[in-house]
């Protein structure tokens, strides 16, 4: 079970400051406890540094289902990812990357394609095709914030690659917001629609030592044909 | 559901659509779902290779480029009784009209009758949702569809452009075979010119220019693309920051002297120059790295010819240079100058 940007590191000066008390033994402890703790600080948007590793405001780092990876978005963002998990044992694997290339790709848009820890989790094609998604003006200049929930999750054979599955959730965005990637303030002219529902599917295939892959995508489904997607 | 004369009205598809015809949804700003993609290794790449044809030797998945997926774009929801269970409660078990467009009736009716029977057909069930900006010809096609192994989807014809891309995905590229230097082993000692000449792994034509390339041809029924991949001149580099380089010679495989005039090359002294090489002026063990860059084109026809001048590159054919790297020994310069 992989977990990241769950534990927040413990703050640099804290760590220094009980050091000089406590002398050079716990010196090197606390040094190496801030190492090993290391994770990135939540991206806010519109923050002094807009990037990825910048340094953030001391915020409560979000939290995923078990075996999900929670990136770190910022407070003014909330991202709920469901916990099902399939009864079949040999699908939890690829149901849980699955769970985590959705929020990873998602994380990618919040900081305007700064973060690209959800290339891990595709295979290299797909990753060319996305990359190019990401760079496009209109993702590195915008972010979000609000809510957005993943629900709805189901898993399947693929029925042309019968080694592959493929993973389906919703995906309720109405109340998110887009904003300005440098401002943080909120673009004008956005209002839910039936595009702020709708049903994803990502193909996965098992690759080695039993890990899984996303290898392709449907088109999504929207409100209202994807009925089952608005609450 | 059942339907006769999906074929004819492929064809029609396939010859209205004659431009690009992107089903991806537009890169969405700030949030929304990944572009939809048809990769290699994709159930949907698989199927758009098996429904096409090529031309000269291919591999499916040699090269790993993403596809624009077909205009009309089908979800899987399952076989004969998931599927059928899924397409009945979409109805909320409620019978569609007999009206409702694009033969959801039948559908319904198709679903029904397999859980009813218990079938085990072998298949899947596919749901057609639009797509903003999908193809007329896409409205008129089933909003449902009961797939038997082997059968095509409707309105599943390719753009020709996602068929350049197929065609490119499917190349044998040639890799990064030998790095012959002369003198053999590297130039012995500094300031002793060293020929650079490099060799692919596998078979390759030659073009205009005398520039390598490779080329397939991918063809569905009423659309077509050749695709050729095109050698770059060769770059040559090291790691010693003092050593010159001689370029002007190198074309797109290296020294041309060496196969043209070899006892020349060989004969070359010290402060010699070389057509494509390099010359040490210090001892040390230095890699020599020659790097090949690949540019794609591609036509909307089966073409059997050499790349031509004006070609378009491949969409997203961003395609990985080779590399050969040789590491030479370069012993001291007294040794050169007799000292």
């Amino acid at each position: 079970m992989r977990r990241r940007f769950r534990a927040r590191p413990a703050p640099l000066a804290a760590t220094v400051t009980m050091a000089v008390e406590l002398g050079l033994a716990l010196l090197l402890i606390g040094a190496l406890a801030a190492c090993g703790s290391s994770k990135p600080p939540a991206f806010t948007p519109g923050g002094q540094a807009s990037t990825a590793t910048a340094a953030a405001p001391a915020a409560p780092q979000p939290s995923g289902p078990p075996g999900v990876a929670m990136p770190p978005f910022g407070s003014n963002t909330h991202v709920v990812m469901t916990g099902w998990v399939p009864r079949k044992t040999s699908l939890v694997r690829p149901v849980n990357v699955d769970k985590d290339f959705e929020l990873a790709y998602l994380y990618a848009e919040y900081t305007g394609g700064q973060s690209g820890d959800w290339a891990s989790y595709v295979s290299t094609a797909m990753a060319q095709a996305l990359r190019g998604a990401l760079a496009a003006r209109s993702v590195t200049t915008e972010s979000f914030k609000g809510t957005i929930r993943f629900f709805d999750m189901s898993v399947t054979h693929d029925p042309k690659i019968r080694a592959d599955v493929d993973v389906s959730g919703c995906v309720d965005d109405s109340r998110a917001l887009n904003t300005d990637l440098k401002t943080g303030q909120v673009l004008p002219g956005q209002s839910a629609s039936d595009r702020s529902y709708y049903r994803f599917t990502d193909e996965l295939a098992p690759v080695a030592d039993g890990q899984w892959q996303v290898v392709g995508n449907y088109a999504p489904v929207y409100y209202p044909q994807a009925k089952e997607c608005k609450p | 559901m059942r339907r006769t004369g999906w074929k004819a009205r492929l064809l029609v598809a396939g010859l209205a659509i004659v431009l690009p015809v992107l089903a991806a949804s537009p890169a969405r700003a700030g949030f929304g779902p990944p572009p939809v993609t048809c990769p290699p290794g994709s159930s949907c790449y698989l199927w758009l290779y098996s429904h096409a044809h090529f031309g000269g030797s291919h591999s499916p998945g040699s090269v790993p480029i993403p596809v624009t997926p077909p205009p009309c774009t089908w979800n899987p929801v399952g076989n004969a009784q998931a599927g059928s269970q899924y397409l009945v409660t979409y109805y909320q078990d409620k019978a569609p009209a007999r009206s409702a467009p694009n033969g959801q009736y039948a559908a319904y009716a198709q679903a029904e009758q397999m859980l009813a029977t218990h079938s085990a057909e072998p298949g899947e069930w596919y749901f057609r949702p639009d797509q903003p900006g999908q193809p007329a010809v896409c409205k008129s096609e089933p909003r449902w569809f009961f797939v038997v192994p082997g059968e095509p989807l409707p309105g599943g014809t390719l753009a020709p452009v996602s068929l350049a891309q197929l065609a490119t995905s499917t190349l044998k590229i040639p890799g990064a075979g030998q790095m012959i230097l002369s003198p053999a082993h590297g130039p012995t000692y500094s300031n002793l010119p060293t020929f650079v000449r490099v060799t692919f792994n596998r078979p390759y034509e030659i073009g205009p220019g005398g520039a390598p390339y490779v080329t397939d041809y991918a063809a569905v029924l009423g659309a077509a693309a050749t695709v050729w991949v095109i050698a770059e001149p060769l770059q040559l580099s090291t790691n010693d920051s003092t050593a010159t380089r001689y370029l002007s010679g190198c074309g797109y495989l290296g020294s041309q002297e060496m196969t043209l005039h070899p006892r020349q090359v060989a004969s070359t002294g010290a402060n010699g120059q070389a057509d494509c090489g390099l010359t040490f002026h210090q001892p040390g063990n230095w890699t020599i790295t020659a790097t090949l860059n690949w540019r794609t084109c591609w036509v909307p026809e089966v073409v059997f010819s050499p790349p031509p001048a004006n070609c378009t590159p491949v969409p997203g054919a961003n395609l990985n240079p080779i590399t050969w790297t040789r590491t030479v020994p370069v012993h001291e310069i007294q040794a050169a100058n007799g000292g």
